[in-house]
């Protein structure tokens, strides 16, 4: 069971490693010239005013939020996809479930979309 | 067991360096299809035909200066890169590449690992990669970059909807979530012909998670300089790139994976013809891979970009609803027909 | 592999769930696609909600489970779900004014009211430990939107925050139970956990189960974790405090019971200093507390507490005679409590300023009626004789006494007194006091009256007649012994 997975533990490793020595070895041939422009946050050209991390928009906070609801919803359905035909042997309730689910999940979208969350102007 | 680990290791090493040498090339392609495009000649002067470019180019990000903005939050503003990067490499493990080959007294797949739970790693991997685009982009301490990068996230996870739901039409069809039950469930018969719907969503889906045009709005040049990696420079800022292209190369070998017959050679049965159909397979895959590559360049100079309330459109209203229409479609076709 | 079949059967246990969720759905479409005033929406979800109860009532209560043992029909569910449904109901009838006046009458609050009802239903009649989560989950975020319903509105956006924060907190907590309860049972069925008798692992088992208490407390308002109580109910839109304080209050502590009988019976006797002192600390904080409050609705907020103490009584003492009291007490409770939290919305007015004793002064010579009812609803909260207070507390408290829990019974009877002293204050204020400044209130609306009578009509005939009633709730309780 876990020898397929080991590969992976391996390419985890590689990969890490391949990233640090990089950076590490980066790190010994890049030159050093700083001033104090050279530190500032690039806003072309013109000075920068203030800090960056204020507030920006809701509406990414309301499709975030919106994801996460989908995304669940859509990472359920993967094992149902899986045993789709399997379990149709016994009978079409799998099929009847998941259009209820998904019944479900379109009274959401429908909702979510009349209420104007996803409009964008 | 010290041969099965050094032939895991073997495979690792061919993947990454395939992966580097490809993205490399990929890049010089880009801009020789960029110059043909543009009716000039595009990079000719570093060896015949510019091959030897991506070389120069490497060393050059590797000897530049790497600058942290003073006010950035430097841990985040350091792990940014690698939380792209790594993903974008790890992902490809579970793409089977060939049929394998029979050598050293045991069956040697051409696929790092050969997992269960394929398409869900590959999913579960790439979301690890929004963390990169956002985090780079807020810890930078800079509006252009702030913007980009929350712009490019809710992008990415937009489309991901879309993405994610066109695949459960190809699951539905074959029981499976292992990458290579899906190759051979295509001998015969490519998916994209049993599922076109799901082919453009997904094209146009993976177009929009690898921030090409016509979605490259995170870096949209005219209006956010670069996008979230705007204050990044010499190697930090190759790794982004690195992990960008790595992505395409891992988006374009998904796409022939899951719609175009994988490594499968159509009307040829390579599981039988020994260390030869093994290297059709490869060259197979390659090739579909490189046409979907090519695929790329071609989009970008051809299509404009789209506006934000577009993309967010196409997206929400058009892709996610075709998505579940494709998916009831399918169910009720395999229940009923 | 799957080892149970789904049949039609199991559908038709969930009926009244079934109804609801639809019903819900239909709301937010109605909401969508229906312009004008809302008087469709208000008089849909009331239908529904009669339909769910007397589909409920209708079904057999033999004790069948469905969905492979997820859940079960039994009498006990049904007591409390049809309190959870007659609450959902009255609330519907009571919020059409007060959501009008202040200009925020839309669809969603009824549909957040039958979402929230679908997951107390499942949590009463769950038999996993998963089900009655994903129920109290439903419940707790449809909660966490209606208490923030005046989006606009200070109060109720800090009682919506302070409320989603440790209503988290709490849901984690009574995950990490389940968890760990399933880590020592290796289930997290509670028929299976009953059988199986005693667990793997002792030290899981005692983490997991006080964990769940600790989820349980939070939503019922024991004392260390009340603190979130007063403000949530102050800032949450009056109709809704009065459907969290009594609704909620009944699934939250009829999945307690549920899960502390039904599943560890063996562990009650152990538990039971625990209990005892919860009850006492709960109902002596909150009747003290509730005695210095100038604003009514922080005043039910604490006496929403300090009842809470008089509930676990039942707890603590552990017999079917102390469950079948609580059971009785919470279907009583209903009654007096949104009884009056329907009186303090109609006075409340529309920017909320008259929520303190002052302005009920007088009233009783302008709106007899009311100030009657509130009067009423105030005895039998104190629990004067002749309401269903009184039968209530007699009933808990007797039982206890027949167990030997004197003092703490002492403490419970000095406790009533003691609040006897701001309930009645309510009564001074109206009654005693001359009437300050003349305001017009316009008159109630039918739906808000008959809701009102209901709730009186009940108060008393619990009161004088609790005979059928207590059976009922015995019998209703024997479900889960």
């Amino acid at each position: 069971m876990l020898g397929e997975y080991l590969p992976l533990f391996f390419l985890g490793v590689i990969v890490f490693g391949l990233i640090a020595v990089m950076l590490f070895l980066v790190r010994l041939l890049q030159p050093k010239r700083r001033s104090e422009t050279d530190l500032e946050p690039y806003e072309s050209g013109t000075t920068p005013t203030s800090f960056a991390r204020t507030r920006f928009s809701v509406k990414f906070f309301i499709i975030a939020i919106i994801f996460i609801i989908f995304d669940i919803e859509v990472v359920f359905m993967y094992p149902w996809a899986v045993v789709f035909k399997e379990l149709l042997n016994i009978g079409t309730f799998i099929f009847i479930e998941m259009l209820t689910f998904l019944g479900i999940l379109v009274v959401g979208l429908i909702y979510v979309w009349k209420m104007g969350a996803l409009e964008w102007d | 067991m010290l041969t099965d680990i050094a032939i895991i290791i073997t495979k690792i090493m061919i993947v990454i360096g395939g992966t580097f040498t490809a993205v490399a090339y990929l890049i010089l392609a880009e801009r020789k299809v960029a110059g043909f495009v543009q009716e000039r000649y595009g990079p000719n002067r570093v060896g015949i035909w510019g091959l030897l470019q991506p070389i120069a180019d490497g060393v050059k990000t590797m000897l530049k200066e790497d600058i942290t903005p003073a006010k950035a939050n430097r841990i985040i503003y350091h792990l940014a890169p690698a939380m792209v990067l790594a993903p974008a490499l790890v992902t490809f493990a579970v793409v089977p590449f060939g049929s394998g080959i029979d050598a050293f007294g045991r069956h040697i797949a051409f696929q790092i690992a050969d997992i269960n739970i394929g398409i869900l790693f590959i999913f579960a991997i790439t979301s690890i990669g929004v963390y990169g685009v956002v985090l780079g982009g807020w810890s930078s301490n800079n509006k252009y970059s702030l913007l980009g990068g929350v712009r490019s996230s809710a992008q990415m996870i937009s489309y991901e909807l879309a993405l994610g739901l066109s695949v459960v039409g190809i699951l539905l069809l074959t029981g499976s979530l292992r990458l290579n039950d899906i190759v051979e469930a295509q001998i015969g018969m490519w998916n994209v012909f049993r599922q076109p719907v799901a082919f453009m969503i997904f094209l146009v889906a993976v177009f929009a998670e690898t921030n090409r045009l016509p979605f490259d709005l995170a870096e949209s040049e005219q209006e956010l300089i670069a996008g979230y990696h705007i204050e990044y420079s010499g190697f930090k800022y190759s790794m982004f790139m690195l992990g960008e292209y790595s992505n395409i190369i891992t988006a374009s070998a998904l796409i022939v994976t899951l719609f175009f017959g994988g490594w499968t050679v159509p009307f040829i049965d390579v599981t039988k013809l020994g260390h030869l159909g093994a290297f059709l397979s490869v060259v197979s895959f390659a090739v579909k891979t490189g046409f979907f590559l090519f695929l790329y360049l071609w989009v970008r100079w051809t299509l404009p970009r789209f506006r934000y309330d577009q993309l967010m459109h196409l997206g929400w209203k058009i892709l996610l609803p075709l998505a579940l229409l494709n998916l009831l479609f399918t169910a009720a076709w395999i229940t009923y027909v | 592999m799957i080892d149970f079949q789904i049949v039609p059967a199991d559908f038709y246990l969930l009926l009244p769930e079934m109804v609801l969720s639809v019903g819900a759905m239909l709301l937010l479409f109605l909401e969508l696609f229906l312009k004008g005033n809302k008087t469709v929406q208000q008089w849909t979800a009331f239908a529904i909600f009669v339909v769910a109860l007397s589909l409920l009532l209708s079904q057999e209560s033999s004790g069948a489970t469905g969905f492979g043992m997820m859940v079960r029909s039994d009498l006990f569910g049904q007591f409390i779900s049809a309190v959870v449904l007659i609450g959902g109901g009255l609330t519907v009838l009571l919020g059409k004014e007060y959501l009008v006046s202040r200009e925020w009458h839309r669809g969603e609050y009824y549909s957040l009211l039958l979402f929230a009802s679908v997951g107390m239903l499942f949590m009463v009649r769950g038999l996993d430990l998963l089900v009655i989560f994903l129920g109290l989950e439903l419940l707790s975020i449809s909660l966490y939107i209606l208490v923030g319903y005046f989006r606009d509105r200070l109060f109720s956006n800090e009682a919506a925050l302070k409320y989603l924060l440790l209503g988290a907190f709490a849901s984690g907590f009574l995950l990490y139970g389940i968890a760990y309860t399933y880590g020592s049972y290796g289930t997290t069925n509670l028929n299976e956990i009953r059988t199986m008798g005693s667990p793997e692992s002792m030290t899981f088992h005692w983490i997991g189960l006080s964990l769940i208490l600790v989820g349980f407390s939070f939503k019922v308002a024991l004392v260390p974790f009340h603190m979130w109580l007063p403000d949530v109910y102050q800032g949450a839109p009056t109709p809704v405090t009065g459907f969290m304080a009594t609704t909620t209050k009944a699934a939250a502590f009829a999945a307690m019971l549920r899960i502390l009988f039904y599943g560890f019976p063996a562990d009650i006797a152990e538990w039971m200093p625990l209990f005892w002192f919860l009850s006492a600390v709960t109902m002596t904080v909150g009747n003290v507390i509730a005695l210095q409050q100038s604003n009514l609705k922080r005043m039910l907020a604490y006496s929403a507490i300090a009842h809470a103490g008089y509930l676990m009584i039942g707890v603590t003492v552990g017999t079917e005679t102390g469950a079948a009291g609580m059971l009785f007490y919470l279907l009583g409770y209903l009654f007096m409590n949104i009884g009056a939290f329907a009186v303090v919305q109609y006075f409340e007015g529309k920017d909320e300023t008259r929520l303190d004793f002052e302005s009920y002064a007088g009233l009783a010579k302008k709106h007899p009626l009311i100030s009657l009812a509130m009067t009423l609803f105030m005895f039998a909260l104190a629990g004067f004789p002749l309401t269903v207070g009184f039968t209530g507390k007699f009933y808990i408290f007797t039982t206890a006494i027949n167990q030997g829990f004197v003092w703490l019974i002492v403490i419970a009877v000095l406790n009533s007194l003691i609040s006897v002293y701001y309930y009645l204050r309510v009564v001074i204020y109206m009654y005693m006091k001359p009437l300050e400044e003349e305001i017009e209130f316009s008159p109630m609306e039918l739906p808000a009256k008959v809701a009102l009578t209901v709730c009186v009509y009940a108060v008393l005939h619990l009161g004088v007649l609790p005979g059928n009633f207590i059976t009922l709730a015995r019998e209703a309780v024997s479900a889960i012994f």
